[in-house]
């Protein structure tokens, strides 16, 4: 895969549509709506950065997105697919197939090299295990880390690791990446350079990224920043330059 | 996805030992309880095991077991002889008698005496190149070779005993299953033993019997049970008869089935404990597996994966562990004393008892995975 130049979002393709989003956790009294009602297109080929305070419901509007979490009500729409309509395991195979997932806390697997991590999603999806590490090889080449396919998470910084994470995220070509606070557990110019790297490598005209960060110096990698206040979309604002 | 299961499995060195010994624990004391119990129940038939040839066993009413016969008159031999279908009928004597050995010691033996005229139904086996012909010689009578040496004071062929006040002479030494009662076993002439004994007023104990080629056993059974009003068994028959007596009558089956099941419970409660620990350790990872599109068919097989590759191992250390545990016992036991026995069957019935015990050892472990939230991996 080669390295591509930042490109506009591609405003006619909408990735993720959601409208009037409503998600609560808890009973009676004790109900707490995550997401009051969240309404939000996400466009094809545009990095979006979801931020708020912490317990805005950034997290559970990512979760929801990425179809690990069922929402309560509204409608949330992936590249044309009601998720809403799935059940389970489709749903399970629609992520194989076109999600991708950083998290926060890299969630490697230890007891796997750098490479056999970046192969899981395709292992997943039931490719052999040759043809999946060979892929993941090459990917993780291209991020700079060709040299170190064979090391452990425990023997990696944490900018190799994370690097590894976007590679796994990456590795079987899904049309929408969800990053987690990917640079929470870096240092600043660690962070800047991975997210340097996934704008570089991820962001594509058919490919719409999402990342919640709070990280505010990463802020003007984001083609949009999405601002979230009590489980509402309170603002977007354009941040891309043409 | 198997390779990412083995990789967790075995990335995880503590609880993946802890789990293998587990199983072999489990796997240990199940097959040597069976071990024990089979040998044991074997030995409860062991007279039946001990008397070569014959293809039916008739006794008087009612016989429960082998070891418990009401005598019968010598005339019922000659009625079951004129049976169509018999080929030739003989007398068995058994009974319980006192030997004297050489030191002054008193031991119970079983006594069998064999039809005086074709001496049917001797040892299975008979060492030192002796024939079945060694009892014709005056006083002679033949010895288990594992009793002579523990229990008759190493009695060896041309040396004496007493039995009941008799002189008898050690004219060979034979090999024989094991008795329920420990008994060392004699054989000798039906008239020999039936002098040797104390009176009575019925001394015949069992009528062998060798059925015509091609006469149906079953067939020959019922015809002689008609005609004599006695009962009559095939040797399989009385086998069966004598085990399920001590099946039903003593506390043997519940007191093994007991300590299997506690075997069975350690193995659970080990492999399942450190099973449920480790997939509960790899919670965070599994979720990551199933937000990155692994479905909860995917996840169980995983888990049953490692759980059936330990279980595997497992077995197989037990099961050796068992067998090096039954050469030890080989070495150090008096061959009298030898009842366990080691047989491919009991490790077949092992491994399939720990087949359940792994299933169910996970069965918490997968109840866990498939109620995981792929959402977990973002909190």
């Amino acid at each position: 895969m080669d390295c591509e130049v930042p490109v506009k979002q591609n405003l006619n393709t909408i990735a993720v549509q959601c409208r009037d989003v409503q998600k609560s956790f808890g009973q009676g009294n004790a109900v707490n709506y995550a997401l009051a009602s969240v309404t939000l297109d996400i466009f094809a080929g545009e990095m979006l950065m979801l931020v708020g305070p912490s317990g805005c419901g950034k997290t559970t509007l990512l979760s929801v997105i990425a179809g690990i979490l069922n929402h309560d009500s509204g409608d949330i729409h992936l590249f044309g697919q009601n998720l809403l309509a799935l059940g389970n395991n489709a749903k399970a195979r629609f992520r194989g197939h076109n999600v991708g997932f950083a998290f926060q806390q890299f969630n490697l697997l230890p007891q796997l090299t750098a490479v056999e991590n970046a192969a899981i999603p395709l292992l997943v999806l039931g490719w052999s295990r040759r043809k999946a590490l060979d892929r993941a090889g090459d990917f993780l080449d291209k991020m700079g880390l060709g040299t170190r396919l064979k090391s452990y998470p425990r023997e990696l910084s944490g900018g190799q690791q994370q690097r590894i994470a976007f590679a796994r995220a990456l590795v079987h070509e899904p049309k929408l990446v969800v990053c987690d606070e990917p640079t929470s557990a870096l240092d600043g110019k660690t962070g800047e350079q991975v997210i340097s790297l996934l704008k570089t490598i991820a962001v594509r005209p058919d490919r719409a990224v999402i990342v919640v960060t709070h990280d505010s110096r990463i802020f003007h990698f984001s083609d949009r920043i999405a601002h979230m206040e009590d489980g509402r979309i309170v603002d977007t604002v354009i941040t891309a330059t043409a | 996805m198997n390779f990412v299961a083995l990789r967790m499995l075995v990335g995880d060195r503590v609880k993946y030992i802890g789990i293998i010994i587990g199983i072999a624990l489990a796997t240990f004391l199940i097959s040597q309880q069976l071990n024990i119990f089979v040998g044991l129940m074997r030995s409860t038939y062991g007279i039946v095991t001990n008397i070569s040839t014959p293809d039916i066993w008739v006794t008087n009413r009612p016989m429960e077991d082998v070891d418990d016969l009401r005598p019968m008159s010598d005339d019922e031999l000659y009625r079951v002889k004129a049976i169509p279908g018999v080929l030739w009928a003989t007398r068995l004597f058994r009974q319980d008698v006192q030997v004297r050995l050489a030191d002054g010691k008193f031991q119970t033996c079983l006594l069998l005496g064999l039809g005086d005229q074709a001496l049917a139904g001797g040892p299975p086996k008979l060492l030192g190149g002796i024939t079945i012909n060694a009892l014709r010689i005056s006083h002679g009578v033949l010895v288990d070779a594992a009793y002579a040496q523990d229990k008759l004071g190493n009695i060896k062929p041309g040396q004496t005993m007493q039995i009941n006040g008799n002189r008898a002479l050690v004219t060979g030494l034979c090999r024989t299953a094991l008795s329920f009662q420990g008994l060392p076993i004699i054989y000798t002439t039906y008239s020999r033993a039936a002098n040797w004994a104390p009176a009575q007023r019925h001394q015949l104990a069992v009528i062998l019997v060798k059925a015509r080629p091609k006469q149906n056993l079953t067939d020959l059974c019922q015809r002689i049970e008609h005609r004599t009003g006695l009962e009559a068994y095939t040797k399989t028959g009385i086998a069966s008869k004598t085990f399920w007596y001590y099946m039903k009558s003593t506390g043997i089956p519940i007191n093994f089935c007991i300590t299997i099941s506690l075997g069975a419970l350690v193995g659970i409660a080990i492999a399942g404990q450190t099973l449920y620990q480790f997939t509960h350790d790899n919670l965070r990872y599994l979720g990551a597996l199933k937000a990155m599109g692994a479905t909860d068919f995917t996840l169980v097989r995983m888990v049953l994966l490692q759980a059936i590759v330990t279980g595997v191992l497992g077995f197989g250390i037990g099961i050796g562990i068992s067998g090096a545990a039954n050469m030890l016992i080989l070495h150090f036991t008096p061959p009298s004393e030898r009842l366990a026995v080691f047989l491919w069957q009991i490790m077949a019935v092992t491994g399939v008892g720990m087949i359940f015990i792994v299933i169910f050892a996970s069965l918490f472990s997968l109840v866990s995975v498939v109620k995981l939230e792929p959402a977990v991996v973002f909190k």
